[in-house]
């Protein structure tokens, strides 16, 4: 049994909204920055940035958090997926990889 | 603080598109090309290009999974099991990287991609053949449920191909290996997830080239937001880069589609040997990063 093409469907979907709205986002804050003038650039966290930095790094912090979790919306679609197909197995393997995924996040986050 | 003029920027911005472009014809993330490209050709510290790197890792998979997904070339089931390896890896190797000389780890990566760059060219002359059914179309390709096996739609000799995976366990060591590698140096890993699959597991290279697009955007994601978190982020760095790629995968992943398997071969082995070299330099204390 072949996966059905719809389930394809939900997977290109949510690739392509996560890609197109960060690259948005990081295609609006860079051209502000550059009509801004802005050369200098210090590192910071993403998350840090979002919530206290100037108008063009918010937009550009946003846009690399959608972009990351990009990935882990994509695993999170297979289980849904998985689940509806009956597909246990690989259900239980994809939930156990966006276990990890979440973890990590939260981990860094809260860090 | 770093200053960026004007003419960097766009630098940034070809460099993205380069690495994107190459990452997505091949199946590996680019990061193998950028993390030196930053570090030597932009003097960016070590750490802030890994992090911007990883960026861009998740951008080829996402921007070439988009195409692949629709045209039914990703094995998504044999991307999430191998995953749980690459996972592990992830985490074993930044915690061997505390452990062993980071000039040993160096050593023995380099043998092990010069030994695959050296598989990959003899299995060019050597395709396996397989049946090809000309009846089907590109939109019955496909994987199968509850198992690790599929079709893929062969452009070249206009049909559907079936094909099965096989020595599952060969697959994971490698994956394994290929995780830990990310772990250590925030690359995807997918110059030794393609081989992996295509030699030791039967795969077809393009269906190859495509699941291993997937993985290294699930095995960014999992170091990524460590990155984030330390703030390792220049975002005027990482926003030429990202848009880059992103204008240089979606390039990539259509010329893929075109590309003879035997070509696409001889691409990842190049680029498997420039890999290998700069490793053994590094690994002989000849530093081209910090």
């Amino acid at each position: 049994v072949t996966a059905p093409r719809s389930d394809r469907r939900w997977v290109q979907g949510a690739l392509r909204v996560g890609l197109a709205l960060g690259g948005l986002l990081l295609a609006a804050g860079f051209l502000l920055a550059l009509v801004r003038g802005e050369r200098v650039t210090g590192a910071a966290s993403p998350w840090h940035l979002l919530a206290t930095g100037p108008l063009p790094d918010r937009l550009m912090s946003g846009g690399m958090l959608l972009l990351a979790a990009t990935p882990v919306a994509r695993v999170g679609v297979l289980v849904a997926v998985w689940v509806r197909e009956r597909d246990h197995r690989f259900a239980a393997l994809a939930l156990l990889v966006l276990a990890i995924l979440v973890v990590s996040a939260l981990t860094a986050a809260a860090g | 603080m770093i200053t960026l003029s004007l003419a960097k920027l766009v630098l940034l911005f070809v460099l993205g598109a380069g690495a994107g472009a190459l990452g997505a014809w091949i199946g590996i993330g680019g990061g193998v090309v950028l993390v030196p490209a930053l570090v030597l050709g932009f003097g960016i510290d070590m750490k802030a290009a890994i992090a911007t790197s990883l960026v861009a890792v998740i951008v080829t998979s996402t921007a070439a999974g988009s195409v692949y997904v629709g045209r039914g070339l990703t094995n998504t089931r044999l991307a999430i099991a191998l995953e749980i390896a690459t996972t592990l890896g992830g985490v074993a190797g930044s915690l061997i990287a505390l452990a062993v000389p980071s000039r040993v780890l160096a050593g023995v990566f380099a043998v092990v991609m010069a030994v695959t760059a050296a598989l990959t060219f003899r299995k060019s002359h050597a395709a396996i053949h397989r049946p090809v059914d000309p009846t089907a179309g590109e939109e019955q390709a496909g994987e199968e449920a509850g198992r690790l096996a599929g079709t893929y739609f062969d452009e070249r000799r206009g049909g559907l191909v079936a094909y099965r995976a096989r020595r599952f366990w060969a697959g994971s060591a490698v994956a394994l290996l290929a995780g830990s590698v990310s772990g250590l140096l925030g690359v995807g890993g997918g110059f030794l997830k393609v081989p992996a699959m295509n030699l030791a597991m039967d795969v077809p290279i393009k269906v190859a080239v495509a699941t291993s697009n997937f993985m290294i955007g699930v095995t960014a994601a999992a170091s990524v937001f460590t990155y984030f978190g330390r703030g390792w982020v220049y975002p005027l760095l990482t926003a030429p880069v990202a848009l880059g790629v992103l204008a240089g995968a979606l390039v990539g992943t259509v010329r893929s589609g075109r590309a003879e398997p035997n070509r696409l071969r001889a691409v990842l082995a190049i680029v498997l040997i420039l890999v290998a070299a700069q490793m053994g330099l590094r690994a002989l204390g000849i530093s081209l990063g910090s």
